[in-house]
């Protein structure tokens, strides 16, 4: 046997250092371990504001009970699976967790959160559809934070009146034609943002994904009125094939490069399209109102991020002591007036020098009247994938709205039946 | 399989006898001391291989509830998969990577083959021509998925260059194009890299005696080239192969599944790690084992046999 390299020894060591390595890179340790910090916060790496800052005054204000952040991937999903992992795993190394709306039901049911005193986190003055976002089966398990739902956004410069119905929007196509534009377009690819987009026009139209006790209702004449508004839209040209590959930032584009005289879109697009400069052509030159719907006014879904305590954590006062403080009042407005996006207290849409700097927040306190939260589930990715499956079939004229919605209706039967 | 054939009938010369005996106990001591030296490799394999297959195996027997302990329900889940509620996604998904698999593979090889005999002619430039070729390669999956995608929006410049305007994402056939425009894209580099080497392997008199002997160039390709480089198209078209039938990163980042265009790799992660059911995610990913495993052996069956069968005859002549 020819020796080459390393001995025998040497090479045991060295597998022996692997192993151990390996062994131990499971379990992980977090950045900066020794900073002193009682409470570990999981947040998204694009929370949109400065959570540091918010962080470094709380642990200046609470040295004994410092925080310390821990940024998770950008991407939702990816978040998720972060936090699933430290669940699942009992791991209890994120003690709050910065939770996305629709993540409530199935985090609650699996025992993950610590159910939290509604009083003092989702108390009267917090926008109730906010809290429902939060809460499970009557139960608040993460306090309200930032919030938010879709506006109708509209050329103001083409248009006097905006539309309040689908047969005005309808109308005013007629003045996307007459400038060669596009005439409406929201959130069509197959991704979360459908689920979004088809709640929307279901609930506009007066349907329901599920009811109040959870039966599977999708399957209804007036969820096949708000179908048919995205599909013959698409059919008849008033909204633009393209709009089955965009994403809430694709919508933005189109409607900033000028080719939409309508777009369905969040908060977030307004301060974006009036940034100065040639990204955008219509600065000054649109606004927002709440979105039309079948016989009046529509109703939206409700976006948004809550902070939950992980059932696991070991230090659970003073978890929710950090969550008391981050969802309070005053660090909200700040949240506000930083990111220029909705939070959840009412009072803070009535303070005139925070509404002064983010004009945008008046149109979108008057949407969040009439929101429905997306349909609560503890089997919610299959939920939302089931109506991302069959709606988008619907849309690209695979499937008709009828054949769409009952096989909805099946498939959501079974989901309700597996939880 | 073909492994132990070629095993018995080794190249002349590899394995030489041994100088001299070593005493029976200083036999014993070294496979004592290999015993040992292969112990930590084999319990870190177990650790990350075994125990990860068998565990998924395991946990696919039992359900997936919410909030309780999953319970025993035998081959429920792969019933399901296969024939029951889950049946539809499954057999689009199983459809769709054996028609990525098949398309790609054979564009990829035949695109590949072209690219390795243009890089080994002599010319100027040539070590430009390799590195250029071999970008696509080098860029993450991830990168060129993304890439991809913005050339492919409907304002891209793909539909600038071409002058149509397709909305590649917005429906079958145009999403499933872009998903093998951009494989292909990114692994006909590969392949032409691994035919290069097979085709560097073949000694030039041969070329010499050929065109001596009045051989046209078509026929030098077919009966020198072709068979000479055919080992390393083998063994080029397996690894793609394998490689095409856990195509997740790219369809997954390109189109998200949408428009029937969801491999298996993307089913299995998304019931898995999206919907949290590791009991119907570990049936998914063992029937996707056993398909691939399944075309493996079909493929080093069917093709490879004759690629080491063609060895051995050359080596007994």
């Amino acid at each position: 046997m020819a020796r080459i390299g390393p001995g025998p020894r040497a090479r045991t060591a060295a597998l022996a250092a692997g192993l151990v390595l390996a062994a131990t890179g499971c379990a992980g340790s977090l950045p900066d371990e020794d900073s002193g910090a009682v409470v570990t916060f999981a947040v998204t790496r694009a929370s949109g504001g400065n959570m540091d800052a918010i962080i470094d005054r709380y642990n200046e204000a609470n040295p004994d009970a410092r925080v310390r952040i821990v940024y998770l991937a950008a991407d939702a999903d990816a978040q998720r699976t972060a936090m699933v992992q430290d669940l699942q795993a009992r791991a209890g190394r994120y003690d709050v967790l910065y939770t996305d709306a629709v993540w409530t039901a199935e985090f609650a049911a699996r025992g993950w959160l610590e159910p939290l005193d509604a009083d003092r986190f989702a108390g009267p003055d917090i926008l109730p559809a906010a809290a429902a976002t939060g809460t499970y089966q009557g139960t608040l398990y993460a306090a309200p934070f930032a919030t938010g739902t879709g506006m109708l956004y509209y050329r103001s410069d083409l248009l006097d009146e905006p539309p309040t119905t689908w047969d005005e929007l309808i109308d005013a196509c007629a003045v996307a034609e007459e400038h060669d534009m596009d005439c409406y377009a929201g959130q069509f690819s197959r991704y979360e943002g459908l689920t979004v987009n088809a709640t929307e026009a279901i609930a506009s139209a007066g349907g329901r994904i599920f009811d109040e006790d959870g039966n599977v209702v999708v399957d209804s004449p007036e969820s096949r009125a708000g179908l048919e508004f995205l599909v013959d839209g698409l059919e008849q040209g008033r909204i633009p094939q393209a709009a089955l590959t965009y994403m809430e930032n694709e919508a933005r584009l189109a409607f900033q490069r000028g080719d939409l005289l309508f777009m369905r879109n969040w908060a977030f697009a307004w301060p974006a399209m009036e940034e100065p400069g040639p990204e955008s052509n219509v600065q000054g030159r649109f606004d927002a109102v709440p979105l039309p719907g079948l016989d009046g006014p529509g109703t939206g879904t409700l976006g948004g991020n809550n902070l939950a305590v992980s059932a696991y954590s070991g230090h659970k006062e003073e978890a929710l002591r950090f969550v008391e403080y981050v969802t309070s009042e005053s660090v909200q407005a700040e949240w506000m007036a930083d990111t220029n996006t909705p939070t959840s207290w009412q009072t803070n849409y009535e303070d005139e020098e925070l509404m002064a700097g983010a004009p945008h927040l008046v149109p979108q306190r008057a949407a969040l009247d009439s929101v429905l939260p997306r349909p609560q589930s503890p089997r919610y990715n299959d939920v939302t994938n089931a109506v991302q499956r069959h709606v988008y079939s619907a849309l690209t004229g695979e499937k008709t709205v009828d054949q769409a919605l009952a096989d909805l209706q099946a498939e959501l039967e079974r989901v309700v039946a597996s939880a | 399989m073909t492994a132990p054939d070629t095993a018995s009938a080794p190249p002349p010369g590899a394995r030489t006898p041994r100088p001299r005996r070593r005493a029976g106990g200083e036999r014993a001591t070294e496979r004592r001391l290999a015993a040992l030296l292969l112990a930590p490799m084999l319990a870190a394999l177990g650790l990350v291989v075994a125990y990860p297959v068998a565990s998924a195996v395991y946990r696919s027997f039992f359900d997936d509830p919410i909030g309780g302990e999953p319970a025993f329900i035998g081959l429920r889940n792969y019933a399901d998969a296969l024939f029951g509620y889950g049946s539809e996604g499954f057999w689009a998904a199983l459809g769709n990577t054996a028609v990525f698999t098949v398309v790609t593979v054979v564009v990829e090889t035949l695109l590949g083959l072209v690219m390795a005999l243009v890089m080994h002619r002599a010319f100027r430039g040539r070590g430009i021509v390799r590195a250029s070729v071999l970008l696509p390669w080098a860029l993450p999956t991830a990168v060129s998925a993304v890439i991809w995608g913005w050339m492919l929006q409907p304002d891209g410049i793909v539909n600038a260059l071409i002058g149509a305007e397709v909305v590649w994402g917005g429906s079958e056939w145009p999403a499933k194009w872009s998903i093998i425009f951009a494989e292909v894209w990114k692994t006909a580099p590969f392949v032409a890299l691994l035919i290069l080497a097979g085709l560097q392997t073949i000694p030039p008199h041969l070329y010499e005696a050929a065109a001596i002997d009045g051989a046209s160039a078509w026929r030098r390709f077919t009966s020198i080239t072709l068979p000479l480089a055919k080992p390393a198209i083998v063994v080029a078209v397996l690894f793609r192969t394998l490689d095409a039938l856990r195509m997740y990163d790219l369809p997954q980042i390109l189109t998200g599944g949408a428009n029937n265009t969801e491999t298996l790799s993307m089913l299995v992660v998304r019931a898995a790690t999206s919907e949290l059911k590791q009991g119907y995610g570990g049936a998914l990913s063992t029937i996707t084992f056993l398909f691939v495993f399944l075309c493996a052996f079909l493929l080093i069956r069917t093709i490879g046999a004759n690629v080491f069968a063609g060895i051995r005859e050359e080596g007994t002549r």
